[in-house]
């Protein structure tokens, strides 16, 4: 092998860089713009395409691209685990016996029928905001809010939520800051599914534990860890995701008056506005594939076995797709972008994400149209990149 | 022999373009995140089967009948 040849553009790049998580579109455009592959030393090493169509093509091509190799679809790759995150941890056809599991939980019908619950759960949030004219609209609304949800979409018991909540959160910080932290979390974690579990035989419910009680995957009832695996997922992938698409939202729309008072005033365009807010600003910017064998892409010669980023947040506005890609086009059409992936591990939760955006939209325009940064206190990043949101956002309402 | 009957259940159909990745001049996916059928003998038989096979959210039935 000639590897003097292999142009391997070499670059510094890290999207857990607390300047990145600030700011990262102008690095991405950057990186997509001038080299469509680039290779990182950060974390033990990876690769990052960031191209729309490198991206969508990479992300469905499970035979060169897995998914499968435990650990390695996040960076830096997560606890060493000897069983996969189902199903986001598996290639067809595994992924699709395991993914029709739950596909019946996520249909629209089923996720629509949330949308009162939903309401009410929002307006109730905002109401202490709007009395006192300020608030944390991370810790008041977008965390509640999306933990709520977690928690009614389910059926888990409501009291718990904080403690999800701070689970979660440990567990995706720690793992890039203290990894003992992240460890008890997961521990916490894993010890309270298991007490719903080892309830719910007891006595089911009408509840997605129950219901993965009684399913069948290949001739054998799931077991224990399959059944914690599901609902450690859910709620990792559901919770902080969520809660950082809407506080990036209230965000932007905190700083540009004059979308907001348009959306707000075309309860219509709603559905089309979320699309756009969505393709702008991606909670999760990237999220991996491991080499499934040698593999040459733009000349370059990746290994079996490394780590390929696939940097969805980039994908998102690459001019290639999207004309005008940094501008905020509430009626864009059409919007293919790929804040939830692409093909066969599109997110599971995506109905459920939409509608909680619109609900948050809707009820922010009934209740509190008018609202601005606080002057006196910044908005507050998460320490990763990968899934992007804000730990705090104070606002000051305008009378 | 007949055209198969290619039916996208819109209540499960997420959009998630595999079936576009495996038979593209049959499915398509629209603006409301769910795949239209634009032309049901578009691609080889076994390639729209296989589409229904891969479907991550089980959304597509092929009928063959003759
Ligand atoms: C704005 C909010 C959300 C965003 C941006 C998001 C993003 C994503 C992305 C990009 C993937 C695909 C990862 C890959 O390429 O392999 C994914 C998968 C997944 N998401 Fe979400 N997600 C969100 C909300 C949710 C919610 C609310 C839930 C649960 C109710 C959820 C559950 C899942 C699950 C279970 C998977 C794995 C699917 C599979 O592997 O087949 N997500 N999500």
């Amino acid at each position: 092998m000639s590897e003097s040849e292999t142009p391997i553009v070499e670059t510094d790049f890290d999207h857990h860089d607390p300047a990145f998580v600030a700011d990262p579109h102008p690095v991405l455009a950057e990186i997509r713009e001038e080299h469509p592959l680039i290779h990182s030393g950060h974390y033990g090493g990876f690769w990052l395409l960031s191209r729309y169509e490198d991206v969508t093509e990479a992300a469905i091509d499970w035979r060169r691209f897995t998914s499968s190799v435990v650990g390695t679809t996040v960076i830096p790759p997560s606890q060493p685990r000897d069983y996969p995150q189902l199903p986001i941890e598996l290639d067809p056809p595994k992924h699709t016996l395991y993914r029709s599991i739950v596909n019946p939980i996520f249909a629209k019908s089923r996720v629509e029928a949330l949308r009162p619950d939903l309401h009410e759960l929002a307006a109730s949030l905002l109401e202490p905001i709007v009395e006192r004219g300020s608030g944390d609209f991370v810790a008041e609304f977008a965390t509640p809010m999306s933990l709520g949800t977690l928690g009614m979409f389910m059926g888990l018991p409501v009291e718990d939520q904080p403690k999800w909540g701070d689970w979660v959160r440990r567990m995706f910080e720690g793992s890039i800051n203290d990894p003992e932290e992240q460890k008890r979390a997961g521990q916490e974690f894993q010890d309270y599914l298991d007490g719903l579990v080892a309830e719910r035989k007891q006595e089911r419910r009408d509840d997605f534990i129950s219901l993965l009680l009684d399913t069948e995957v290949e001739g054998h009832r799931l077991t224990d860890l399959e059944i914690r695996g599901f609902g450690v997922v859910m709620l990792m992938a559901g919770h902080e995701t969520t809660a950082g698409a809407m506080s990036m939202t209230a965000q932007f729309l905190a700083e540009e008056p004059e979308i907001r008072s348009r959306v707000f005033a075309e309860p219509e365009s709603i559905p089309s506005a979320v699309n756009e807010f969505l393709r702008l600003f991606p909670s999760i910017q990237v999220f991996c594939r491991n080499a499934a064998e040698d593999l040459e892409l733009h000349g370059a010669k990746i290994k079996m076995g490394e780590v390929v980023a696939l940097a969805y947040a980039a994908a998102n506005r690459d001019p290639r797709e999207f004309p005008e890609p940094d501008a905020c086009v509430l009626e864009r059409k059409p919007n293919r972008h790929v804040t939830f992936g692409y093909g066969h591990h599109l997110c599971l939760g995506a109905n459920v994400a939409r509608l909680e955006m619109a609900v948050m939209l809707a009820e922010l325009a009934e209740r509190m149209p008018n609202f601005e940064l606080d002057p006196d206190q910044d908005p507050v990043w998460r320490a990763r990149g990968d899934v992007r949101g804000l730990l705090a956002l104070p606002l000051l309402l305008e009378r | 022999m007949p055209n198969p009957r290619v039916v996208v259940d819109e209540d499960v159909c997420m959009g998630t373009a595999s079936c576009v990745a495996l038979a593209p001049s049959t499915f398509r996916v629209g603006d409301g995140y769910v795949a239209l059928v634009v032309d049901p003998a578009g691609d080889p038989l076994a390639d729209v089967l296989e589409a229904e096979e891969a479907c991550p959210t089980e959304a597509i039935t092929v009928e063959t009948d003759g």
